[in-house]
Formats: C-alpha cells, structure tokens, sequence
C-alpha cells in the first residue's frame, strides 16, 4: 500500500510539473525568446504546367504573429489575396518551437521561370526579409489538354441542354416593319424538367413583340446529335429604332436537380431525380445574340399618303347601299389584305366634305391574331350624305412600302355613285303640350355656361397649397411636441419622488380591502386597515419609515398635529381592533366590514 | 432719415405696382366679358388667356371653359372646367358643366369610387391634419397613461387603439399624397388648334418621341393623361430635333402610354408656377 502510494505521489508529480510547464509555455506561445526570427519562401510545387495551379509559401520560424507587409505582384503569374495560415508548435530537440505558415494560391499567365524577388515583412517592430523564390511554368502536357477538352465538352453539354431559337426570316428590316418569326426552346430529352416557368421574353427596347400565347410542342426532334422536345411560339417582330440592334430572348425552366449532401438518405437513388426525388430548380434559358439591322425607311419618293404602312397589300372598299335617302347613313368598309405590320397600321384618311359627313372608322381584323401579321384589316366608316342626288363616295388613297422590292406604291379604291334620295321633310312628332310639361324637368341649357361678369377672388396658382407645405402646420406641431416634453418632464419628475410609489401601494392595499369584503376576509381586510393607516399617516407626517410604525406610535404622531380627539380615538380604536383580530381572529360580518371601510375613508380625509 | 425716406419710397411703389397688377388682370377680365358680349369669341378667348397668364379665379376658367365649349372645342372646355373646379371644388354649376362637356365629347367622366372620392387630391390636407391630431393626441395620452396610471392594462389598451387609428390615417394620407402627387403632373387631351376641323379629332400617343412615328394609341379630347416619371423622379420628357418637348403619358386607368407633343395636352397645374 505504501508502494503502491509513493507510486501515486510520483505519477502525479510528474503531471503537475507538465501541467506547470504547459501554463509556463502557453502565454508565450506568441513569440518565444530565445529562439530566432526567420522566414523562408518556396513554391510547392517548384514547376507546374499552365493548366496547373502552385502554392507559394512563407513560413515565419518563431513567431505566430500576423505579420504585416504587401507581396510583389509578378507579371506571370496571379497570386491570390485571401492566404491559407496555419500555426503549429512543436519540440525540437526538447526546445520549444513555434512557426506560422502562410500558403497563397498561384495561377500562372505565361510559360516561362517567374521570380518573387525578396521583399521585407514585419513581424511585431522586427523587420524581416523573405528570401526570393521562383516557380517555372512549363507549356500544357497531354493531360492538361485532355482535361481541358472534357471542360469544355461539359459546357458545351450544358449549353445544349436547353436553348432558345429564333427563326428571323429576314437579314435585315425596316424601321417599322413587321415580321412573322418562330421562337423554339429546345429542351434535351434527358433534362429532368418539371415545367416551363414563362414564356420567352425579349431583351432589348429596339423591337417589340406581339404576344406569346400557347407553344406547338414537337418531339424527339434531333440537333447537335442530341434528342430534344421543341416548343414554338409563333409571333411577330416589330423594329422600332434604326441601327445595328442586337436582340435576346430568355426564359426560364424548372429541373429536377439532385438534393445537396446534408440528405437523410444517403443512397444514390434517394437523390435521383430521374426517380422523382431530388430538388427543383429554376434554370435561365437564352439565346444567342442576335444582330438584326434596321435601316430606316427612305425619304425620297414617300407618298403623302403614306402613314407608316409596311408590307405588301392590296385595298379595296365596299360600300353597303348604292342607294339612300338623304339624311340616311350609308356604311363604307375600307379592306386592307396582305402581308405586314397590321398592328401599327393606322385607319386612311376620309375627311368630310360637302357630300357627306364621316365618323370616325371602326377597326376590325381577321387573320393570325397571334401575330398580326398576315390577313386582312378592316375599317368601316359611317358615311352621311348631305345633298340629294348622284354623288360619288370619295376614292381612297393607300400606300405602303414594300420591304422587299424597297418601293413605295399606291393604291386606290374604286369610285363608288351613290344616289341620294330628296326624303321626306322630318316633323317633330311631339306633341307641343308635352314638351312644355318635360322642359321644366329637364336640365336648362341656358343655366349651363353662363358668362360670369364678375372674375371673383384670384389665386396665384389654380391649385391651393396642402397642409404640408404650410409654415402655420408645422408651427402648430411645436405646441403638442412641448406638452409631451413637458408632461413626460413632469411625470419623470414624480416617478423620481416616490410619489408614484405611495399612490400605488395606496391603490393596491384600497384593492386588498375590497376583495377581503368581498370573500368575506376578515383577517386580510384588518392586515391591509393596519398597513394602509401606517402608509397614509406616516407619508401625511412625512416619515422615512411608515411601515415600521407601531399603533402607539401612530396615535402619538396623530396626537403631535392639531386632530381632534374624535378622530385620534376612532383611529386608536380601528387599530386596536386589527391588533386584536391579528391575535384573537374575531369574525367580522361583510356588511360591517364595508361600513368600516367607509369609516376609515372618512377618517384619513380628516386627518390634519 | 435718407435710408427711411427711401425705405418707405420702395414700399409705396411696391404697394402701388402690387395694386397695378391686381387691375391688369381684372382689366383683361372686364375686356373679355365685352367681347364676349359682341360675339367676338376668339377675341373673349384671347383676353381670358391673357388673364390666366397673370393669375387664375373660377370665373375666370369658367368663363374660358364655356367659350370653347361654345366653339365645340371639349378638349379645352374639359381642361378649363376641371381648372376653375380646383380653385371652387364645391361649385354644383361648375361641376354640372364639366359632366354635360363630357358627355358631348364622348369621353369617360373621371372615376367617382372610393379611392378617387374618400382619398381625392383635395382631401390630402384633411387627412394630414387628422393624421398629426391623432398622432399628437395618442402620444399625450400615453404619456400620461405611462406616468400617472398605475393599470398597464389600459395602457396596452390603448397604445393598440392608438396604433390602429394612427395607422389608418397614415395609410389615409399616404393615399391622398399619391393622388396630390398625381394631380401635378395631370394633364388634359386637347386638339391642337390647327388640326381642330380635323376628321380624327383623336390624339395619338406615340410609340416614340417623333412626329414621323405611328400611334401606339389614341386618346379624345378631354380625357385625363398622367405624365410619366423617370428613374429621378423628374417628368419623362423629349426635346426633338425639330425642337418640340415630348412627354411620356399614360392614360387615367394606365390602359394607354405613349409619347405626346406639348401642344396636344394642357396641363391642370401650370408648370411654371408650381412652388
């Protein structure tokens, strides 16, 4: 046992001197004296190919201090800003050492040897100087270039996953025309994708594009040696500003993408999204971008008549009667058919004249209204003759510009007679009677827009000014902002005299008394009878201490004022009783415990 | 004494040339009313627009309003009548006019829904001044709930209530801003004058900033446009090489947009006089 004890002793020794040496040691730790500052740089490894990255590393013997310095930068090759440290500590030969590693990423630019030449760091005042090191880049092996072709397979994979076609059917446009396009948005067969997020939107201010409705899919279309669904949407391309302009469209999917590491399942299959698991993710489809020139339509030889047409038409017009009475409106159709920019097709001009007076047309078209490009459009005016006899409906003049032959060209419209009846002579069918009984209901047109003879006040501007921008409404908010200030002054004020506090116990003892008659408490109701006395008589008299005082005491302080003798007894005699009930428990019934209640109200507004 | 004769010299003459110009436009007004009398319009019209340049009164933009009317010119006629009921809002005669303009231009009234009656340009003030009693009166309250009532009860009771109503005239005034904020850059469809015996009678809203460019849309005359800001919160405007100033403008309901000439709108507020 005593063995085994010295045994025990020496074990624990031992611990305790490594325990001191440890705690001796850790507050150094920083920096070791006696063991010498130095630095060394090398590149790991020495010589890499282009396609590879190296490290360059300086290592600080005897010191774990950041130190503080800038690193040259060296045109070959880029060295990353963020490194990697690592501090160790170690024994050497039973000497403490400790050192600090600093790594930085280097990307080499060009073949060649590249030299860090040496350059001063400062650990803690000690100035030290890191020897120069160099790394030689040698040119891409064929593992390099075998690595390189599979990264760029891979991006060529993904870009081909899914893309956006634009089928133009023109090199170039006029400012202004329209043309009739195709958007596909190719999706590769083996592209988990769960759905189609929006259609194509165009990127670019130079055209507008009429709207996509519902795509046409086909599948099992092949392209790239791949097998893809292709969604079309059909639409209209409308060129607006003249120039080179450059057009993308893009849109987004949704695919099913395998879930990240931190999954519960940790099988593969779990993670498949080809089985449905997996998470979803919304992918950015674009296409290429395409440069359409837009050349602006040419000034010479443009009609007057010319009001932004552009395509190729042909225009006809119909009228409904060749015969009508006069006063009778007659409708004229006015059918534009062809190819070209409907949308931004504006009615001709059909101006009144002393035969007839013309409303303004109705517009109408029929064809593709997805892309409004190709059909027929139709205006219908109203026409109304003005004089009987045979006139003829005015000829209408409409031109448009063909972007393919790069012409202006006019049309007309045949020249239509009509005869107009004489009529008979319109006669008020109302009876007069009537229409003195109805005007007195009617809103009188000579109250309406009467002329006032008098201009009444003036105002600088037709709008008055808002509250807001009134000095009197922001003036006014000082008087509010001053009562808060001074109120919240005030209360502030008499939270810090205790005030606040008496009322307050006041309140809850009042409340005590209450609930006691209520439950019919007689024991609770003399407790609070006595505190509430020693409270309200003892702050009356100003006592540091009202809790602490005794019945005797109270009825000397009582006493020491000018009370009468009524009062002082009657007190004298409510706290002898609740002396009494502390110690005898009499009962009490409710009725007279409210009458108390009362009673001692009375007898604390008595108190002088 | 010479800097105090001087002093009063410049107040006199102040006082004087202030009480001149108030005559000038009562003048111009006067000659307008002759002339309207004659039966000389164009000539009424020209004294009443001389009038407008040097200050504005209902009569005056009614006046105005009437007389274009009168010359089936509603574009206008909407304009002044919507101008002079600014400056007299609760005027049943102005307001009476305004609707049978609209009708004979065949244009849509102005809405008349909760928003646009409840929370109007005009009811902006009201509801700030409600807004501060309210916000003013709650923070007193607490005050003294917080200091001089013992129940916290009441006090959470009311902080509520207080938070609730001041929300609900925060949002009311918020709202009426935005419609204020609106009326400044509200303008008016109008026919220029000399296409005004023209067949369309329509305004274009253009696709772009150019007299050569196709309408996007149109608008009649007399219907209301706001004009578009831009990324500063400046009017959106153009200055074509021929040198007109364009607006970008939408349409009341938003339906409509498209660039529109200086001369195919009047504005409700002029530009030049805002503060």
């Amino acid at each position: 046992m005593v063995k085994n004890g010295s045994t025990l002793s020496s074990r624990s020794q031992s611990k305790l001197w490594i325990i001191l040496f440890v705690s001796l040691l850790l507050p150094g730790i920083e920096e070791i004296h006696g063991q010498q500052l130095r630095v060394e740089s090398s590149f790991q490894p020495p010589s890499i190919t282009i396609a590879n990255n190296s490290v360059y590393k300086i290592i600080i013997h005897g010191s774990q201090e950041n130190p503080q310095g800038s690193l040259p930068q060296i045109p070959g090759i880029s060295i990353s800003n963020s490194p990697q440290t690592f501090r160790s500590a170690s024994f050497i030969n039973g000497v403490p050492s400790v050192r600090l590693e600093m790594s930085f990423q280097i990307k080499p630019k060009k073949i060649g040897t590249h030299t860090i030449p040496p350059w001063t760091i400062k650990v803690g005042s000690t100035t030290l100087q890191v020897p120069g090191s160099s790394i030689k880049v040698v040119a891409a092996n064929q593992e390099d270039k075998i690595k390189q072709q599979a990264e760029e397979r891979q991006k060529e994979d993904l870009s081909q996953a899914s893309f956006i076609e634009f089928i133009n059917p023109r090199k170039f446009l006029f400012e202004g025309e329209t043309v009739s396009g195709l958007l596909n948005l190719f999706i590769w067969d083996r592209l988990p994708v769960s759905r189609i997020e929006r259609p194509p939107q165009k990127e670019g201010d130079a055209f507008s594009l009429t709207e996509l409705r519902q795509p046409q899919e086909k599948r099992n279309q092949t392209k790239y040696g791949k097998t893809y669904t292709v969604f079309s949407w059909p639409t209209g391309l409308t060129a607006a500003i003249a120039g080179q302009q450059q057009i993308q469209f893009n849109t987004s999917i949704r695919v099913r993408v395998k879930s990240r590491g931190n999954s519960p399942f940790t099988s593969p299959f779990f993670n498949d999204p080809f089985f449905g698991f997996g998470r979803e993710e919304s992918l950015t489809v674009k296409s290429d971008l395409i440069n359409i020139e837009v050349r602006e339509l040419p000034m010479i030889e443009r009609p007057d008549s010319f009001r932004g047409a552009i395509g190729k038409f042909s225009c006809r017009s119909i009228p409904d009667s060749d015969r009508v009475s006069l006063g009778d409106p007659i409708r004229l159709v006015v059918e534009i058919t062809g190819t070209g920019n409907f949308s931004a097709m504006p009615a001709p001009v059909l101006n009144s004249n002393s035969n007839f007076k013309i409303g303004p047309p109705a517009f109408s078209f029929e064809g593709n209204e997805i892309t409004m490009h190709e059909g027929k459009q139709l205006f219908e005016y109203i026409l109304t003759p003005l004089k009987p006899g045979l006139i003829s409906i005015p000829v209408i003049t409409f031109s448009y510009f063909d972007p393919a032959r790069e012409e202006y060209f006019t049309s007309k419209t045949n020249n239509h007679p009509l005869r107009v009846d004489p009529g008979e002579t319109w006669v008020d069918p109302t009876p007069v009677q009537q229409q003195t009984e109805t005007s007195d209901f009617a809103v009188s047109t000579t109250d309406l827009f009467q002329t006032e003879n008098e201009p009444g006040e003036w105002f600088q501007n037709v709008k008055h000014k808002t509250a807001i921008n009134s000095q009197v409404f922001w003036s006014l908010q000082s008087i509010p902002l001053f009562c808060a200030i001074g109120l919240g002054f005030y209360g502030w004020k008499r939270k810090q005299s205790g005030r606040d506090l008496f009322r307050q116990r006041q309140s809850i003892l009042k409340k005590q008394m209450k609930e006691s008659i209520t439950f019919n408490d007689a024991s609770l109701f003399f407790r609070a009878t006595r505190e509430r006395l020693r409270l309200e008589i003892g702050t009356f008299y100003k006592h540091p201490n009202p809790s602490s005082l005794s019945s005797n005491e109270l009825t000397t302080l009582l006493q020491s004022s000018s009370n009468e003798e009524d009062t002082i007894s009657e007190i004298e005699k409510i706290l002898e009783i609740s002396d009494d009930h502390e110690f005898a428990g009499t009962l009490k019934d409710p009725q007279s415990l409210e009458d108390l209640y009362k009673h001692i109200n009375n007898l604390l507004k008595k108190i002088q | 004494m010479k800097p105090r004769i001087v002093l009063t010299l410049l107040a006199v003459i102040s006082f004087l040339s202030s009480l001149l110009m108030g005559s000038e436009e009562d003048r111009l007004f006067y000659d307008g009313v002759r002339a309207e009398a004659s039966g000389d319009l164009d000539q009424a019209v020209h004294f009443y627009l001389q009038a407008a340049k040097l200050s504005h009164s209902s009569n005056l933009h009614g006046n105005l309003a009437n007389l274009y009317f009168k010359k089936e010119q509603f574009g206008h006629a909407i304009l002044h009548f919507r101008k002079a009921l600014l400056l007299e809002p609760t005027n049943k005669e102005l307001s009476i006019n305004l609707q049978f303009a609209y009708e004979m231009a065949k244009t849509p009234p102005l809405p008349n829904d909760f928003a646009h009656s409840y929370f109007a340009s005009d009811t902006f003030s009201f509801w700030c001044v409600l807004c501060a009693v309210v916000f003013w009166f709650g923070f007193l309250v607490f005050i003294y709930l917080f200091f001089f009532n013992p129940s916290r009860a009441v006090l959470f009771y009311f902080t509520i209530g207080w938070i609730f109503s001041g929300g609900l005239t925060g949002y009311a005034t918020h709202f009426s801003h935005i419609q204020n904020s609106e009326l400044l850059r509200e303008g008016i469809a109008i026919l220029p004058t000399e296409n005004e015996a023209n067949q369309t009678k329509n305004i274009s809203l253009r696709r772009f900033a150019g007299e050569t460019n196709s309408a996007n849309t149109t608008l009649l005359p007399g219907q209301s446009l706001i004009i578009d800001l831009g990324k500063e919160g400046k009017i959106r405007t153009h200055e074509s090489a021929d040198g007109k100033n364009w607006f970008l403008a939408r349409s009341q309901d938003g339906k409509k947009k498209g660039w529109i000439k200086e001369d195919e709108f009047g504005w409700l507020i002029d530009r030049s006089k805002r503060k």
